[in-house]
């Protein structure tokens, strides 16, 4: 079944186009990676994709709905978004960050036990449960973008746009979150530097370079060392690691 | 109360409607409302509607100036803030000096520049609680989406926020509410600033509890200095804005500082 549906997306800022003739398509419950080298149109195309930037060509479909057309609560129950850890100038506590994500579903004055119930859940969902009453700002990087994922939970959207998720985490956090991404029963849609973690996580992946996408495959016959040598000029060679049973890059640089 | 949806819409902590110039607009459009009888189609709200009027232009022209690339940085509101302020407490004397005599003239522009709780009467207030009380209810409503506004616009759409829609409800409760209260005691600084600071280090950033507290809070300090200001120069009465001001811009100097370190960690 189809989740999104992108159709000959083009979007440019300031006379300069940035992506072009976009056309891909995801489908329910995959664990889709977006990767390319920096300045490609990755984020350009995830924030075309979650309303952040409106194209100036082309449509984006969720469910067969033209997202454009919906009212930002009916796109918030569908969408949900991480990006990259982001400092917020007002602290308050993880449940009010958390609870922030039910927004979409919640009436006008007051929170229901159910809202309560989905974010707790989320919370669980991402390891966080005891964390309720910490502040936000006191957080380690980590942490912060396991509450942001809780909150993207609480939204209860089937479908998750994560903008280079794991930046700035250290290597051990960059395998958590995308494992606790990976075990949700959700559609994902994520954009990745690390090759490995996109080649261990993705079920395929998008390849992007100068705003077109250029392969779209399952990691083992997308990224190939002619690829990667191409995109980023670095010679590879890729084996099968014998304890996970995934392809692992090795990176020869040539200087 | 205007300060916090100030803040909020701005995504700054050093926002108040006093930084921002919208107090000083609300100022002009007053005076210009009572000195040349403007907007007399507004019968005896006329004054409010004039204020009302000045900060929604001073809100408008401050945020256009600040904005680059759809970004409102500190120094940029901060500057802009100073610009507008400036040049609506120009106006504001102009039109007094232009049209009183003596030393009226020096007594009402101060009581139109530094606040004053003198002039405030029962009638007054009357019109002045009706109106806080009709956005009090309206922002009671909006209280989740403030929250949200918090994150950052790009964030809050995402959780499903009609950005266009909030803004606009917030600027036109924030100048009402600005026009009003200063047609009432004139522009008293700073406590639109302090205030939400204080109460959201008391009772955290959810505007649930935010908003009642930053009111009482703030009538708290106002009636503190209120006291101050009478007693101090008694048997006259000092203007209120200069007691506040004596709290407030310290406190603002050291936000400023604060959040330069705090620049400095991140980068």
């Amino acid at each position: 079944m189809i989740k999104l549906q992108v159709e000959n997306l083009g979007f440019s800022i300031a006379g300069q186009q940035i992506i072009s003739g976009i056309n891909l398509i995801i489908n329910k419950g995959d664990f889709v990676g977006l990767v390319g080298p920096n300045g490609c149109g990755k984020s350009t195309l995830l924030k075309n994709i979650y309303r952040a930037y409106k194209p100036d060509l082309g449509a984006v479909f969720i469910d067969g709905t033209d997202i454009f057309k919906l009212p930002s609560k009916e796109a918030a129950k569908k969408l949900s978004v991480v990006v990259q850890e982001n400092n917020v100038e007002f602290d308050m506590d993880v449940l009010e960050m958390v609870m922030l994500g039910r927004f979409a579903h919640q009436k006008l004055l007051s929170s229901s036990t159910e809202d309560h119930r989905v974010a707790r859940e989320a919370l669980l969902a991402v390891g966080l449960e005891g964390y309720e009453a910490r502040s936000f700002a006191s957080l380690s990087g980590g942490e912060k973008q396991r509450v942001l994922i809780a909150r993207a939970l609480a939204q209860q959207a089937n479908f998750i746009v994560l903008d280079e998720p794991t930046n700035h985490l250290d290597v051990g956090y960059q395998y958590q979150i995308m494992s606790i991404v990976k075990k949700q029963n959700t559609t994902v849609f994520c954009s990745i530097h690390d090759l490995n973690i996109a080649a261990y996580y993705c079920d395929k992946i998008i390849v992007m370079n100068q705003g077109t996408i250029i392969g779209y495959g399952p990691p083992k016959e997308i990224l190939t060392t002619q690829l990667i040598d191409d995109l980023f000029g670095i010679s590879t060679d890729i084996i099968i690691n014998e304890t996970t049973g995934k392809m692992q890059i090795l990176f020869n640089p040539y200087l | 109360m205007s300060g916090i949806l100030m803040q909020a819409l701005t995504k700054n902590s050093l926002a108040d409607p006093y930084v921002l110039g919208i107090s000083s607009g609300a100022s002009a459009g007053a005076v210009c409302a009572i000195l040349f009888g403007w907007f007399s189609f507004a019968g005896n709200y006329n004054v409010m509607f004039g204020a009302t009027i000045g900060a929604v232009i001073a809100l408008v022209l401050s945020m256009k100036v600040a904005t680059i690339n759809n970004r409102i940085t500190s120094t940029q509101l901060i500057l802009a803030g100073i610009a507008v302020s400036a040049l609506f407490s120009s106006l504001t004397n102009v039109f007094i000096y232009h049209s009183k005599t003596g030393s009226d003239k020096v007594n009402t522009a101060l009581y139109w520049m530094l606040g004053s709780l003198g002039g405030a009467n029962w009638a007054k207030m009357s019109y002045g609680l009706t109106a806080f009380i009709v956005c009090s209810i309206v922002i009671g409503f909006f209280h989740k989406s403030l929250d949200v506004l918090m994150l950052g616009d790009e964030t809050a759409a995402t959780l499903g926020l009609d950005l266009r829609r909030t803004k606009t409800c917030i600027i036109i409760l924030a100048t009402v509410l600005t026009g009003t209260i200063v047609s009432i005691s004139g522009v008293i600084g700073f406590v639109g600033l302090v205030i939400p600071h204080i109460t959201r280090f008391i009772v955290g950033s959810s505007h649930r509890r935010l908003i009642p507290a930053s009111v009482l809070v703030g009538g708290l300090f106002l009636i503190v200095c209120d006291v101050i200001s009478r007693v101090i120069a008694s048997p006259q009465e000092l203007s209120i804005g200069v007691v506040t001001a004596f709290f407030g811009a310290p406190f603002f100097l050291f936000l400023i500082r604060k959040r330069k370190n705090a620049f400095r960690g991140r980068e």
